[in-house]
């Protein structure tokens, strides 16, 4: 067996293309590329190719991870060009290295995301205002917001799994910074830290947010580590 | 606009991938190094336009000409719409993000009657007027083609012109002409309208005046130019081995209806199926090679990486060399995933063998298509299945483990009686039971079930029941409730649609000119996406009929007189009409037309009037 760990771009042009369609979009380039997918076994086989989570429509993603599994030895570098070759635009794998023995996968190793949103904004905020926004909000002790969903209404804790927020202002923009918990374990999703902040603060978004995901990290010793790294 | 559009507006809509662009295979050229810059617009969602092998086949074949350019644009759902025209936004390309009305050609395929609101739709979307003559030299030339163009003149006044018949071939030489002229000092639409519309499949319908008797019926469609030809011939690729098809299709990022891999294995058929337009009007039969086949599947994997080759046509099961392609392709990919599917298969038994050979593990149902339930019936429509031969091939098909089935039927069909409805539920019934006996046989403990369809029967023009005028509405409904009336058991599920639509396609595929109007009404009232279940505003299509005088009843259900003038007379699909007729009464006598291709000619007409033959690759089955 040949495990494949990958770290890979989920670029601009593909932004709108959704997590499922992006595992298709991966099988279709690993058949293109002519390289030996394994298949899972049974009534409805599925090709062999996992990701640490769903990467949400709408949302780029700069270092992404996947793991492939193949059914021969091939040189890694050679798997990642030959894929390159193939991938569509927009999509890039930039490292990619060879797992030895069985590891946890993906999903379960993923704790936490490093979010950059971009917010447009229609007012001006004083850089020191903003400063101190920044710090009352992470003073708090609990950031409840409201989330909708066809099961209903709920309200979610936020404040334990944010972990860090940068904010700095662009011209008519807002940039949030965030590390946030991540995977199975709790998860908490960059737009509603935002809009929670952005409550909090008293400001409105004058258009769509612009969510990027910067790194995916797991943990080692204690540490947020690369999670292509662990 | 571009960054607009993607940052500001797809951020809110549904699947924004619909509006995005950017899949592998799209071709951008530069604006300024073409001649001439076409915009394919279909007039449905992305998902299912992204389905049609015509576009990928012309998106190839006018692309890979240098000083060509095509790009798509699809109708935009609802919420996009609204965003759209609330900010502004035109309809624009997906290559180029440009606005539609930039293009030098908007080019509509016309796949379905019920989707013509959609193309009034997007002209308006578009910034254009919706009637041609209304429109400038400023604004794009607008071309329609696809099947329904064989009757076009319910939709004639909004066109500059339409293609009929194969477009591969004839597409880029009026693009070639166009390019041509319009370097030339004096151009205008006018006059290269005028220079192209006597080539074969051209049709401008401004060049032609349409008068009408006392009685309401249609007298004349003549033509006012002198180069406007009284006759327009399709346009006919007559090899079909050497024609383009796309090496290098677009794959989309999202899941579309067929996602998955099409080969064009031939073109026509010749069961003559009296109620099938797509039968006469795509004659004669030419198939492409198994080996041709073989190296396209090839090609196309390579350039796609699909998990799917779905072997495409009337009649995928007729083609002389089917054994031998299936053969070389499971060869060929047997190992690699890849499936390989017939769209729908022959009630023979080869065809459940072939359909053995190349189902994957996963045996998802088989579909046949008896259309009528009784003999009678099925003799009326030309259909000589019998019932031994049907219920062989389901035993064979239970036998080797499918435990899903899907019948198609229709209903309304000339002569019908009650017999012939209750004889679809039971023949549908008795194909469970001995389905159930079979598993039961086999020590097998699935569930086995039987989907039967029944659509509505629309006459539709070209074929031997254009003259004929469909049940009313009343009596299709009826027909339905009789029918579910008639189910004892649970797994035997019926399928059928709102009748109302069948009949609104009735009206406008035997209408003429005079149906424009009801479309621009029915536009301007809200009417879109008639094809789709929830947006169907049956009550308003009924206004803009009223409104223009008409009358759905009577139009829906006309019949029309042998030798009346039919708004399509002027179009020569290569049948004869004389036999289309002789057909007619053969089915009034319950008489079986044999397959020209087993028993000899059928006198149709078109081998001889047009000098062209049959292009089969093999030798007929037994």
């Amino acid at each position: 067996m040949n495990r494949l760990r990958m770290e890979f771009e989920k670029g601009p042009e593909v932004a709108f293309v959704s997590h499922l369609e992006l595992m298709k979009l991966f099988a279709q380039a690993v058949r293109r590329g002519d390289l030996p997918l394994a298949w899972s076994e049974g009534f409805n086989p599925r090709p062999k190719i996992n990701f640490s989570s769903g990467i949400a429509t709408g949302m780029t993603s700069r270092e992404e991870c996947l793991e492939m599994e193949l059914t021969e030895v091939i040189d890694p570098q050679d798997v990642m060009n030959r894929l390159n070759q193939t991938l569509p635009p927009g999509v890039r794998i930039h490292r990619v290295r060879k797992l030895e023995d069985n590891p946890k996968s993906l999903m379960a190793l993923l704790q936490y995301g490093d979010y950059r949103v971009t917010v447009p904004l229609e007012e001006i905020i004083p850089a020191r205002e903003l400063e101190e926004q920044v710090r009352l909000f992470l003073a708090r002790e609990s950031v409840l917001w409201t989330i909708r969903s066809p099961k209903g209404i709920r309200e979610k804790e936020l404040r334990p799994g944010i972990l860090a927020l940068q904010a700095r202002l662009e011209p008519q923009q807002l940039v949030l910074d965030w590390m946030l918990k991540s995977g199975s374990e709790g998860n908490i999703r960059p737009e509603h830290a935002t809009e929670a902040f952005l409550e909090h603060s008293g400001h409105r978004a004058a258009g769509p947010l612009q969510l990027d995901k910067r790194a995916v990290y797991g943990e080692r010793d204690g540490q947020p580590t690369k999670l292509f790294d662990l | 606009m571009k960054e607009y559009i993607l940052n500001h507006i797809l951020p809110r809509v549904e699947k924004p991938v619909r509006y995005a662009g950017g899949e592998l295979n799209h071709i951008r050229k530069d604006w300024a190094s073409v001649d001439v810059r076409f915009l394919f617009a279909f007039p449905d969602v992305y998902e299912v336009g992204m389905s049609h092998l015509g576009l990928q086949i012309l998106y190839h074949t006018i692309n890979r000409e240098d000083n060509l350019l095509m790009e798509r644009t699809f109708a935009p759902w609802m919420d996009m719409e609204a965003l759209m025209r609330e900010e502004g936004i035109a309809l624009y390309g997906l290559e180029s993000f440009q606005p539609a009305r930039s293009y030098d050609w908007l080019g509509f395929t016309l796949q379905y009657e019920m989707s013509y609101t959609n193309i009034l739709n997007m002209l308006d979307l578009a910034g254009m007027a919706a009637l041609a003559g209304e429109r400038t030299e400023e604004d794009p030339l607008v071309i329609g083609g696809g099947p329904c163009a064989f009757n076009p003149e319910p939709i004639a006044p909004f066109f500059d012109l339409f293609l009929i018949g194969d477009a591969e071939e004839m597409l880029p030489r009026l693009l070639q002409e166009y390019a041509r002229q319009k370097k030339e000092p004096g151009f205008s639409k006018e006059a290269f309208l005028q220079s192209v519309c006597a080539m074969d499949g051209v049709y401008v319908p401004r060049f032609y005046d349409v008068t009408y008797g006392a009685d309401g019926r249609m007298a004349h469609l003549k033509p006012n130019r002198p180069q406007a030809p009284a006759t327009v011939r399709k346009a006919l690729v007559k090899d079909l081995e050497t024609a383009p098809f796309p090496e290098q299709p677009i794959v989309p990022y999202m899941d579309i209806i067929h996602d998955r891999v099409m080969l064009e294995v031939l073109r026509g058929c010749t069961h003559s199926c009296r109620f099938c337009q797509a039968g006469t009007v795509y004659r004669p039969v030419r198939e492409r090679s198994a080996d041709l086949l073989t190296r396209q599947a090839k090609t196309l994997i390579k350039a796609t990486g699909h998990e799917d080759i779905s072997l495409t046509s009337l009649s995928t099961a007729d083609h002389t060399q089917l054994t031998q392609l299936v053969r070389n392709l499971l060869d060929q990919y047997r190992e690699k995933n890849v499936s390989i599917s017939l769209p729908s298969l022959r009630i023979d038994s080869f065809s459940v063998g072939l359909a053995r050979e190349i189902s994957s593990v996963r045996k998802s149902g088989l579909t046949f298509a008896p259309e009528a339930g009784s003999q009678r019936m099925r003799n009326v429509i030309n259909k000589g299945v019998t019932e031994e031969d049907l219920f062989k091939v389901v035993e064979e098909a239970f036998g080797a483990g499918w435990n899903r089935i899907k019948l198609y039927f229709m209903i309304g069909l000339p002569t019908e009686q009650e017999a012939d409805l209750e004889a679809i539920v039971s023949l549908s019934q008795r194909v469970l039971d001995r389905g159930k006996q079979i598993a039961r046989q086999r020590g097998s403990r699935q569930k086995v079930s039987v989907t039967f369809s029944a659509s509505s029967f629309v006459p539709k023009p070209f074929t031997p029941f254009q003259w004929w005028g469909q049940n009313d509405l009343e009596t299709l409904q009826a027909k339905q409730r009789l029918m579910k009336s008639k189910i004892k058991n649970k797994n035997l599920v019926f399928h059928y649609h709102d009748a109302r639509l069948s009949q609104l396609e009735s009206v406008f595929a035997r209408g003429d000119r005079r149906l424009a109007p009801v479309l621009l009404r029915a536009v301007q009232k809200g009417c879109r996406f008639d094809g789709w279940n929830e947006h169907f505003r049956y009550q308003l299509w009924l206004e803009a009929l009223e409104e223009e005088g008409l009358d759905v009843r009577a139009l829906a259900s006309r019949c029309f007189e042998k030798d009346e003038v039919l708004p399509w007379d002027h179009i020569d699909a290569g049948v004869r009409k004389s036999y289309l007729y002789r057909e007619y009464q053969n089915a009034m006598e319950e008489a079986l037309t044999p397959d020209c291709r087993e028993v000899g000619c059928t006198a149709c007409g078109i081998c001889p009037d047009w000098n062209v033959q049959m292009e089969l690759k093999g030798s007929p089955h037994e």
